[in-house]
Parts: structure tokens; sequence; C-alpha cells
């Protein structure tokens, strides 16, 4: 199994849909606030997530048979901060109503008041087996948007720096970054 | 969009596995895996933040129902998070790597080929699910912006430790040499 | 490698193979309002456009004809066939103003009436060796489409190459071009071509910019419908590009409080090539007069050796342009970006130290390709308007970007040079895609429903 690659973890859950509920899941997604606001980054170490409803398979034509799922599912795909237990108990903790809704439209979900359910439901009903490739496997979230914001300031300080002598730049390094 | 945030782009497609095949794949994320074979290009394309396929089983997970439904064929999941195009990301795939592409979707119904790319686009469109809700925790930020932040602070902090205490032309100095190192990631 | 079928050079216009290389330049953006009459005129301009085909001696003037997607619906061309065109030529340039950078003041609102938009349907291209004789053949188009009627004539764009083939930022221009497979290639010039592993060039794929015939895939693109439209032809991207010559000037001057070289150097490392044409990846150091007059030398250089762009930045000009061998997988993710360049200057040049004058002047500029989006479009938004492609995260052409003055270029050197901020020193005036037809789909337009 890998769903690891250094220490970016990913995770997806297929859950199926209520009969009948597949408009209203897909009206509460689609209302969801994104960036920050959205659910999911509530759930500490998300660098990527996403809803995808499935509603029915594709049929490629002959020589595959046709292949019908009675059920449309919802598909959630995480990459995050591993490892996967933890991130799950942050998951089922404060990701709040909205995404209490959303998965309120599965098939026997338990609902966030039940977290210890809620960690279960999502990890019984995850698949397994994956290639995973990832651009920076050893970036922790907090590192990547810490260093995201050092490299603009160091940026903008270069521009400004330039042509200084070096006692204005020693002080304006100072001023900038701090330190002795 | 729902598939756009920020620099960040989604793609998910879903396609059935010919019997007999998903042993096949299952070495092959294996090797994959354990002997970085097949990642090392992919990396090299610099524009995906992470990429994922996986095999769905015969039987869907359940949610918590009885054992329903058994489908037809398993089911091979691509999910990725990159950066540019579409047409750009699939035209990269299919030039830079198309024996992979073969290797992992050679064993799905109705693939074309990598090449010419065309027919290989129709393919992932027809089978690509539109994404509903998508999430970035840093959409400003491309694949390669995210590796030179992470250049720029590990300089960083070699900088602050070896200028610790120098003052005047030794400080610009070391400023420099620090300059020099992270100018391609600024 | 020959391609699958030898170029069909007496039906491809000569403007999409051939750099004519004549100093003026006029262009009609023509209305159809009456499609019988237009169809008529269309069909005698047919056998007046300069063809492909092989010169004894060179031409002094030279005709080309095209067309927009509007323009073929109202020559009469039937739905069927119009969709089979391709979207990005549909929808027009206006509408691709986001993808392009195109806003702020190149916005399409800000465009000047009649070089594109529903109503022009055809442009008129007349290329002439000297003021008296364009102006003679000038006379006799307009005469032409009098007596035609039917015909608007809604703008007239002129161009006039400025001495030493320079362009307004005092850059000389020209030195590299894509040679087209099959089309005189006994001896293609080192570096316009793709970048061959055991270190020589290899001209690109006909199918790249003439429909109709295999591309750097190995497969013959899906044309137009029918084929006699299709076939042989190919796309025209037209734009007129304001150049702020003052503001241009005052950059580099503000610059060159914190470059530590010449003014020379500081120029040619935001292009990629001193403003004479000398490369920077061949001699950082300075022009070389002798280099650039070889044509074998002067645009013979690949990057390879340089990828962390301390001779040639990165994100230099051409660099960007053309990135050669900067990318890996030895050409497969550039070689599908080529385009062909055929525009010229317009407007009089500024002299050194003038102030702004207030008159008008850039680039006719122009480009040929089989895929609008795939080529232009891509370099566009991508390469120029973006420097993701090439680890500069989003980082602009200095001369091409959108900048809304915030953006920086840095110079690589020890220490490196940023140069901040930027302001947009080209603006889109206008322009339109169109359709360059073949000879035999020119002679079908004029009969398209008879």
């Amino acid at each position: 199994m890998s769903d690891r690659a250094g220490q970016a973890c990913a995770l997806t859950v297929l859950a199926p849909i209520e009969r009948g509920r597949q408009d209203l899941l897909r009206t509460l997604l689609q209302g969801l606030p994104t960036g920050a606001e959205s659910p999911l980054a509530r759930a500490p170490g998300t660098h990527f997530a996403r809803w995808v409803v499935v509603p029915q398979l594709v049929y490629q034509g002959p020589p595959q048979k046709r292949d019908e799922l009675d059920l449309a599912y919802l598909m959630f795909t995480s990459n995050f901060d591993g490892p996967l237990e933890p991130y799950l108990d942050a998951l089922c903790g404060p990701m709040g109503e909205a995404a209490d809704a959303i998965w309120g439209c599965c098939i026997g979900w338990p609902g966030l008041g039940d977290p210890a359910s809620a960690k279960a439901y999502l990890l019984r009903n995850r698949l397994a087996t994956s290639l995973f490739v990832a651009g920076y496997p050893q970036a922790r979230l907090p590192e990547v948007l810490r260093a995201l914001e050092l490299r603009e300031r160091v940026t903008r300080f270069a521009i400004g720096a330039q042509g200084q002598g070096a006692e204005s730049l020693a002080l304006a390094w100072r001023q900038e970054f701090g330190g002795p | 969009m729902s598939n756009v945030e920020g620099k960040a782009r989604a793609i998910t497609v879903l396609s059935p596995v010919r019997p007999g095949w998903p042993l096949w794949l299952h070495g092959l994320f294996f090797a994959g895996t354990h002997l970085t074979f097949s990642l090392k290009k992919l990396q090299q394309l610099s524009f995906i933040h992470y990429a994922r396929w996986a095999i769905v089983e015969r039987r869907w997970p359940g949610g918590d129902r009885p054992r329903g439904k058994r489908q037809r064929y398993r089911y091979l999941l691509f999910e990725s998070n990159f950066n540019g195009s579409w047409d750009e990301y699939i035209d990269a795939f299919s030039e830079v790597v198309p024996t992979r592409i073969r290797l992992i979707w050679g064993s799905s119904y109705g693939f074309p080929g990598p090449l010419p790319v065309e027919p290989f686009k129709a393919y992932i469109r027809k089978n690509e699910l539109p994404i509903d809700h998508y999430y970035s925790a840093y959409p400003a930020a491309t694949t390669t912006e995210v590796i030179s932040a992470l250049e720029v602070a590990r300089a960083f902090e070699s900088f602050i430790a070896r200028s610790r205490g120098l003052a005047g032309a030794d400080f610009k100095r070391s400023y420099e040499d620090f300059l020099f190192e992270v100018q391609h990631h600024l | 490698m020959n391609p699958a079928r030898p170029l069909q050079l007496e039906n491809i216009q000569g403007a999409l193979l051939r750099g004519y290389r004549l100093p003026l330049a006029t262009y009609l953006f023509l209305t159809v309002e009456a499609p019988a009459s237009a169809r008529l005129w269309l069909g005698e301009m047919a056998e007046e456009v300069l063809t492909a085909a092989p010169w004894e001696a060179k031409p002094d003037w030279a005709l080309n004809l095209y067309v927009t997607y509007a323009g073929l619906g109202v020559l009469g061309v039937p739905e069927s066939a119009l969709a089979t065109f391709p979207d990005d030529f549909r929808a027009g340039m206006a509408a691709r103003a986001d993808l392009l950078g195109d806003t702020g003041a190149s916005a399409p609102e800000h465009w000047e009436e009649g070089i594109g938009g529903p109503d022009v349907h055809l442009m008129v291209m007349l290329s002439g060796a000297d003021r008296r004789l364009t102006d003679e053949r000038r006379r006799w188009l307009r005469d032409s489409l009098e007596r035609a009627g039917g015909l608007g004539v809604l703008s007239e764009q002129r161009g006039g190459a400025l001495p030493g083939n320079r362009e307004h930022f005092g850059y000389a221009d020209g030195f590299s071009q894509p040679p087209v497979e099959g089309f005189e290639d006994d001896r293609p010039r080192p570096g316009g071509g793709a970048p061959q592993k055991q270190g020589g060039w290899r001209p690109i794929r006909a199918g790249e910019f003439v429909l109709g015939y295999p591309d750097e895939e190995g497969v013959s693109p899906p044309e137009p419908a029918p084929p006699v439209l299709g076939r042989d032809g190919s796309y025209l991207v037209f734009r007129k590009l304001a150049q702020d010559v003052v503001g241009f000037r005052a950059m580099l001057d503000r610059a060159m409080d914190v470059y530590p070289f010449s003014e020379e150097l500081l120029a040619a490392k935001l292009v990629g090539r001193f403003r004479d044409g000398t490369p920077l990846d061949r001699l950082p150091d300075g022009p070389d007069p002798s280099l650039v007059a070889d044509p074998d030398r002067n645009n013979d250089f690949r990057y390879a050796d340089d990828p962390e762009g301390l001779r040639c930045p990165v994100g230099a000009h051409v660099r960007r342009a053309n990135p050669r061998e900067s990318m890996p997988f030895q050409g497969k993710l550039v070689n599908r970006h080529r385009i062909l360049r055929r525009g010229i200057t317009y407007g009089p040049p500024l002299p050194e130290g003038s102030p702004e004058d207030g008159q008008d002047r850039g680039v006719l500029f122009m480009c040929f390709q089989a895929s609008i989006k795939r080529q232009f479009e891509f370099v566009q938004a991508q390469w120029f308007n973006d420097g993701n492609a090439f680890r500069l995260g989003d980082d602009k052409d200095v001369l091409l970007g959108d900048h809304d003055g915030t953006a920086k270029t840095l110079i690589p050197g020890r220490p490196p040079t940023l140069i901040s901020p930027l302001s947009r020193l080209v603006s889109t005036r206008g322009g339109e895609y169109f359709f360059c037809p073949s000879i035999a789909a020119l002679r079908h337009l004029s009969a398209v429903g008879a």
C-alpha cells in the first residue's frame, strides 16, 4: 500500500449517496465557500483536497460490457501531512456543520456528533492501493506557508537593499528580520 | 470553474480496468513506490503538486449498507493537483512519459494510446469527473514556487547561523553569498 | 526526413512560408457589404496573390489575403463547414483577452476601430520595395475595391522597416525563424529549428504551420472542411502593438542605478541579444558585428550549458520566445510551440534622448501557425505572461508582460540585479485572428454558393 511519499499522505474515500439526495449534495458542495473559508481548511495539515460526485460510470464501448452503479458516490480526496490517524481525528473534529451536512447525504454517516464513529466510517470506506507522486514530499504545511511568506519578504528586501553600503544593509536586515 | 483554485488545477479521471490487468497494476504501483522508477521524470516536469493512481475494487465501499452489488470491473482512479493549463498537462504526460502512461492506462478499456495526443485528450475528457469542491492551502503558489520557497527558507536559516556576530563588510559579503545562492529561487 | 507529400508551394500563400523582407507594408481591413460583389473581387485578387512557389528574381511587391471567421460566414461558407474550424479562431482575439494578458490599457474596450471584431471580414496585405511602387499598388488595390463595390475599408495600417531592421526599443530583429521541413531546406541555418542530440539542428515539421501535413507529433492534425478550403491553409495572428519607447528608456535608466555593468549589457540581459543582435548565450561579454553578419553563427546557440542563466537570463525575451534546450526532454516541450513571425514596425523612430512626442509607434505583429491555441496563445500566456514554466514563479517578460506595477525581473549574477517595479511597455491597440486560405481555397470562396 502506498499512500505516502516522504511525510506527505494521500487519502481517498468513496461513500454511497442516499438515493434521491444527489442533487441536494451537489448544491451543498457548489455553495461551499472556497479558500480559507472552506470546511476543508479546518483539518490542519491539508495541502489540497476535493469532493467529487460520481453520478455513474462511463461506458467505453465494446468490448467492454455495460457496468453501472446502482447508487451515486461521493469521492473525497485529501493530500495532507501524515500520519493518517491524527489527521482523521482532526478532520472529524472541527470540520463543522457544512461538512456534516455533506457527509450526511451519504449512507450510514454517523454524524460528527460521534467523531470516533465518523473516523471509523472514513477509514472503512477508503481506497488502499495506490501510486503516489509528491512534488515536495518532505515539507509539512506550516513549513510551506512560512517558506512562501519568507520568500516574498526576502525578495522585497533584496530589491530595496541594492546598492546599499555595508552598515545600512546590516541595519535594514535587522529591522526586517530581527537578530543580533 | 470548480477545478481551479488560484493557480492550482485539479483533475479526476475514472476508467474501467480490463479483467486480468489489476494484478499488473498492483505490481506496477508496488514497483513504482519501492523502486521509484516512474517518478523521476514526473517530478522533473515540475508542475505536479501531488498526483495519485488508485484501484477501486469490484465491490465499492458500502457506507454502512449490507454488501450490495459487485461491479463488473475494477476501476482506475487518477487524481492530480497541478499548475498550468489542462492541455499543457496532458501534452506533457503524452510527450514525456508515454511509456509510463501506456503501462498505467493500457489496462483500461478504450485507452487509445498516449500518442498522438488528440485522441488521448478526448479519452481523458470523456472519463474526467467535474469537481464539486476544490481546496488548496496555498492557491497562489505553484509547485516550483513552493520548492523554491523551501530552498530560500533553508538557505536563510544557514545564512542567519553563519552571519551571527558578523558586522560591516563581513556581513555584506555573507549576505551577498546568500543572495547568490537563492537568486534562482526568488 | 521528408513530409508525406511535398509542400504544394503554388497553392500556399507566400507570406506564410517566406519572410519577404520588403521594407513597406500596407494592411487594409475590409468589411463585406455585398457578398456577391465581394466574392467576385476575391476571385480576381486570388490570381494576384503571391504564392510560395520559387522565385527567379525577388518580387518587388506582394499581395496576400486573409479571412476572419465572420468573413467566412458572410462570404457564404455553410454552417456545416464553419463548425469544423477551431474554437480559438472562431472566438476571435478580443474574446481571448484574459488569456493573452490584454488587460488594463490593452483591453479590447480600448482598442482602435477597424482592426478586429465581427465587422472585419477580410484583410489584404500589400508589401512593397519602395514608396513609389507601394503607393502605386495601393492605388491599384483601392481602385479594384471601388470597381467591385460591396466592400468597405474599415481601417488601414501602414508599416515600414526602421533603419538597420531595428525595432523601436533599438534591437535588431529577425534572426530566428523556424525553418519549415520540405521548404528550401537543403541548407537550413543553424539555430532556427529543433536542436538535435548530436549537436545539429533539424527543420520543424511542416504541419506545425501549414494545414494538411504531418506535424511534430507525426500526424496531420484535423483540418477545416471541405479539404479544398482547409488544406494548405494556416492561421494568422495580427496584433497592433504600441511601444512605450520613453518608458523603456526610463526603465533602463532607473535600472542602471543598481546594475553594476554597462547599459549595453543590461539591455542585452533583458532580451537575450545585444541590440545589434549578438546572442548572449554565445558571446556574453559584448557585441560582435562579424558574428551578427554571419547567418550561420548569429543564431547558433542552445542554452544547454547555461541552465542558471548566467550568460543569458532564463527570463530574457528571446529565451522565453524559444527556450531551445533550456527545457528538459530534448525539445518535446518546445517543438510544438513555434511560430513563424512576419510582422513589421510602424511609426517614426524616436531619437535617443527625445522626450515623449505623442506619436504612435510599435510593431504590426504577425505570426502564422497551424494551431493558434497551442502555438501563439500558449507562448503568450505561459512563456511571456508567466514564468512558471521556467521556474521563475510569476515573473513576466520585461518587454511584453502585462505588468501591473508590482512585478520584478531578476538578472542572475554575483550579485544578482533585481528590477522592480515594472510597468507595461507594450500595449495592444487591436488585433484579430485570421485564416490564411490557400489559392484554391480563395477560388473556392469566390464561388461559394454558386
